[in-house]
């Protein structure tokens, strides 16, 4: 796709109209629609067979198969088994009570955003974003900090009261998984709840008082039915989040508690298994895993679906201060709101301190220290036993894996969501349903699918740098589309026109009227795959070897060994690089990304 | 129910959205309230709706304030520009929804009717045209339909005042016709106070008993339809309400009933009482008063410039006194064509002098400001 210099161009300012002439050009991006492009579409479509579709099925064939004949043999072993039974219930009870958790922290913050004005209003709103960029490893280790047995709380409360023991064992019980859930996804139920009302139009509340309806009636017939949309799909993806949860169930939960991500990750590492039966019962319960989970995404899908429907001209919502007066400070509803205050500045704002707090401080015989030892520990090239390699490697290897599979993921994923968002309906159901598996896999089932298909020609990838990179391409991919489909949407097709109508051609309108138009939006899925990629650890840990650990493995490594100080350093590294993610983001708009 | 509002003043932070306005509503009257959008009229049905409280002033129901009332106990109707049906209720849920609450002091409950007032439901969905389509959804109906189903949720409750917020102002132009005058039947045959926020001053005159004229925070002129276009009290109701041709000159004279003045540097005639000699005045002459080629009192020699055909009329723009006149001529007219020379002619009867806009200096326009 050579752009072929042209003579009459002037500096850096070439005119569209005079260079061009009308002798026709066989060029493969000629053509209207996405007949051209046709052609690059094939990049991402071999990508997702590759990488995501074949392996997948290589799963299948394992799950499904008993000395190579079709059987549910393993299926079957699974549903009628008393433990795995209780494997995937209680996947589903604590990804529910999960969400109910989220739903209770995350609405009354949706409520004092659609309502109040405050100072850090807006910095708060966009703060909702961070569980998308926060590693979830870093999230267990601050709840482990904050709420485990020798924990912050514990210790202050132990000391306040003159306890003997720890009396709040949140650690290591289903109460910290459902807990450490909330503070990830309470955010999630904040933003989508607060979008869906934001933009009720309050005319219809209006409406609804000019009738003769109190306040009472109008929020219950007509302003919870209305956000009720928003609030069920924030819901269904949180429930999802947690259904798919594994670095919190598996720090959190201490191993006390199996899900189905974490049952599939226990039969797969442990490698003391002759028969190879572990693979067996692992890739049948993975699949019934995707099958649920497939099944719940579809159902989220059409719920976003149903949500995009409402676009009118919406008179803005009227806020009032949150702070009137030292009066209204002391009235009863506000004492339930800074309570409410203060119950999440404990568990979003604690972990994060917990952590910081204990990246300097060190333990001596006669009490502790502050120090900035861990900082200098995490930045040698010493080799470590624990992680089996240096910390120093674990950063670097993090670093580069996030730029490759952002390098590989962003231009796939930006050609992918070009097609999407330039495809009328039926062809871009189909596309939105190619995306819809990747997007509902597990990165353990990834992994687990990815595992058998590198151990097998025509890649023999187990053990490489280039397997993790690749399955955090395929694990990001899906992100990236969705964030840049209705990047591309806002993109007015006439303008692409006008300029061809002016003698571009259609390549020269991409690099220079389109392009520039989604610049911002690319950045910003760039940045976000970069984070995403940064905070892997499921995958990660199952397709790295000695020498491939990346932060969030090393800091997992290290709290599995009840080693702390040198992971609270390695999470602040990451926290700080999310930070930075999060300010590139809200400076561009997160908005413009659809997460 | 008389409403008035009395020397009432907003403001939103530090922008004036209403200064020292009175304005009375009488019991049965429609009153249209219009003006450029961001004057201030959709403030002034908020207030009385009760959903902004103003920063002075009082608003009285038949005499009696009614500020400290909030908005589900004032019993008033409330139609919006979008009227905002509930979209998760069915077009019976959405009439019915104000009869769950009449409790209302000001809005007695319905005498006669049954449980939930489904007889008055359906009697409404009469009234506005909508018989069975009890159980479509506000997304099925097409936009002229839903603004009957606003009417008819707003009506529901018996309100004593109904407010109309742009009613009709996302429909189409013939819609729009046809909706304005059944609105005007209706309020009519309930005999409910009504005020009626429009932008489209042609609605206004077409619908209201009085209209008031807007600019930005202020009222200009109240006064019945006829009153507003032929004796605008300030430029900016002439240059509003109508399509006028509004030209400076000077009073040079008085000629026993009327006075002359000086337009331009030709001498007309115009008929009225008052008027200093060597005053600066502003003429406001309706293109429908101007006759070309006709006996009349006052006499201008022009070019005509430009015709526009407009179907039942021609707009003939005629270049005469150093200003371009519109005047209206009947379209099956074949004599005329442009850089002929004509006769423009009018009545003196048919001048009006408005007082010069202090605010803003008059320029000559063929067009009042206005879309």
């Amino acid at each position: 796709m050579g752009q072929a210099r042209r003579p009459g161009t002037v500096g850096s300012v070439r005119p569209f109209g005079r260079a061009f002439t009308l002798t026709p050009r066989p060029s493969p991006l000629r053509g209207r629609g996405v007949g051209g492009e046709g052609l690059l579409l094939l990049f991402p479509l071999l990508f997702l067979v590759i990488f995501f579709y074949a392996p997948l099925a290589h799963l299948l064939r394992e799950g499904l198969t008993k000395d190579g004949i079709f059987s549910l043999e393993f299926i079957r072993r699974i549903l009628t088994d008393d433990y795995f039974q209780h494997v995937i219930l209680f996947t589903l009870w604590q990804a529910f009570l999960s969400t109910l958790a989220s739903i209770a922290l995350g609405l009354p913050l949706a409520y004092i955003l659609t309502h109040y004005d405050f100072p850090l209003k807006r910095v708060i709103r966009a703060l909702t974003i961070v569980p998308f960029v926060l590693p979830a490893i870093t999230v267990a280790l601050g709840f482990a900090l904050l709420f485990g047995r020798n924990g912050y709380l514990n210790q202050f409360l132990m000391s306040l009261f003159g306890l003997s023991e720890p009396p709040l064992p949140i650690m290591y019980s289903l109460t910290g998984i459902v807990l450490a859930h909330a503070f990830y996804n309470a955010p999630i139920i904040t933003r989508t709840v607060h979008a869906a009302w934001e933009r009720l139009d309050p005319r219809y509340e209006e409406s609804a008082r000019a009738l003769g309806a109190s306040r009472f009636y109008v929020f219950k017939d007509v302003t919870l039915p209305m956000i009720l949309p928003g609030l069920l799909s924030g819901a269904a993806l949180v429930f999802i989040f947690c259904f798919l949860s594994f670095p919190i169930v598996l720090s959190v939960g201490g191993g006390r508690f199996s899900t189905i991500e974490v049952e599939v990750y226990t039969r797969v590492v442990t490698r003391l298994d002759p028969q190879f039966l572990n693979y067996k019962i692992g890739a049948a319960l993975a699949l019934i895993g995707l099958v649920l989970s497939l099944m719940m995404t579809y159902i989220y899908l059409r719920m976003q679906g149903s949500l995009a429907r409402q676009a009118e001209h919406v008179r803005p919502r009227p806020t009032v201060p949150l702070f009137a007066g030292v009066r209204d400070f002391l009235r009863p509803t506000k004492l339930l709101l800074w309570l409410y205050m203060l119950f999440s500045l404990l568990v979003f704002v604690g972990p994060m301190l917990a952590i910081v707090a204990d990246s300097l401080w060190e333990d001596t015989p006669t009490g502790g220290r502050w120090t900035l030892r861990w900082y200098s520990y995490i930045f040698t090239p010493d080799y470590e036993a624990l992680l089996g390699d240096s910390p120093l490697r674990a950063i670097l290897n993090s670093l580069s894996f996030g730029l490759g599979a952002t390098a590989i993921a962003v231009p796939l994923g930006l050609i992918f969501a070009y097609v999407i968002a330039r495809l009328r309906w039926g062809g871009r159901r189909l596309f939105d349903t190619l995306l819809m598996a990747p997007l509902a896999t597990s990165s353990i089932v990834l992994a687990f699918a990815l595992l058998r298909a590198f151990n097998a020609p025509p890649f023999r990838l187990v053990g490489t740098a280039t397997a993790v990179i690749i399955a955090h391409a395929v694990i990001i991919f899906p992100f990236i589309v969705r964030a840049l489909v209705p990047v591309l949407e806002n993109l007015d097709m006439k303008i692409v026109e006008m300029a061809r109508s002016l003698g571009a051609s259609r390549w020269r309108a991409l690099r220079e009227i389109e392009l520039p138009l989604v610049a911002t939006g690319l950045i910003a899925g760039a940045v976000f795959a970069f984070a995403l990629s940064l905070g892997e650890m499921s995958a990660t840990l199952m397709l790295a070897r000695p020498g491939l650990n990346t932060m969030p493995v090393a800091v997992y490594r290290f709290l599995s060994q009840h080693s702390l100080g040198a992971p609270s350093a390695m999470s602040v590294v990451m926290i700080v690089v999310s930070a930075l993610a999060f300010v590139v983001l809200e400076r561009l708009g997160e908005r413009a990304l659809k997460l | 129910m008389r409403v008035a509002l009395r020397n009432i003043t907003k403001r939103f932070g530090t922008t004036l959205a209403l200064e020292n306005i009175s304005l009375e509503v009488g019991d049965g009257e429609l009153l249209a309230l219009v003006g450029p959008s961001g004057c201030g009229k959709t403030t002034i049905l908020r207030l009385i709706a009760g959903f902004e409280t103003p920063d002075a002033g009082d608003i009285l129901f038949n005499d009696q304030s009614v500020l400290g009332v909030p908005p589900e106990r004032r019993g008033v109707g409330l139609v919006f520009q979008n009227y905002a049906l509930f979209p998760h209720m069915n077009v019976f849920q959405n009439v019915a929804y104000g009869l769950k609450f009449v409790t209302s002091p000001l809005a007695p409950p319905l005498k006669g009717e049954g449980v939930g007032g489904r007889s008055c439901v359906q009697e409404l969905l009469d009234l506005v045209g909508l018989k069975g389509l009890e159980h479509r959804m506000p997304a099925e109906l097409s936009a002229g339909q839903q603004q009957r189903v606003a009417l008819a949720r707003a009506l529901a409750p018996n309100p004593k005042v109904l407010l109309l917020d742009e009613p009709l102002s996302a429909l189409d132009a013939k819609l729009r016709e046809r909706l304005r005058l059944e609105i005007k039947k209706i309020q009519r045959s309930l005999k409910i106070t009504t005020l009626y926020v429009t932008h489209d001053q042609e609605e206004a005159l077409a619908v209201a008993d009085r209209v008031a004229v807007m600019s930005v925070a202020h009222i200009e002129q109240i006064g019945p339809p006829q009153e507003v276009y032929h004796a605008p009290a300030t430029e900016f109701v002439a240059r509003f309400i109508g399509r006028g041709n509004l030209v400076t000159g000077q009073i040079v004279g008085r000629d026993g009933e009327s006075l002359v003045i000086s337009v331009g540097g030709k001498m007309i005639r115009a008929r009225s009482a008052y008027g200093k000699l060597r005053q600066s005045v502003t003429v406001l002459v309706r293109p429908e008063r101007i006759h070309i080629n006709q006996p009349a009192e006052n006499i201008l020699m022009g070019t005509i410039r430009g015709i526009e055909f407009a179907g039942d009329t021609l707009w003939v723009h005629v270049e005469a006194a150093g200003t371009t006149l519109i005047a209206k001529a009947n379209a099956l007219d074949t004599t005329l064509h442009e850089g002929d020379i004509v006769q423009v002619g009018f009545a003196t009867s048919d001048i009006s002098l408005v007082p010069s806009d202090q605010r803003s200096p008059p320029t000559p326009s063929q067009e009042p400001s206005q879309r």
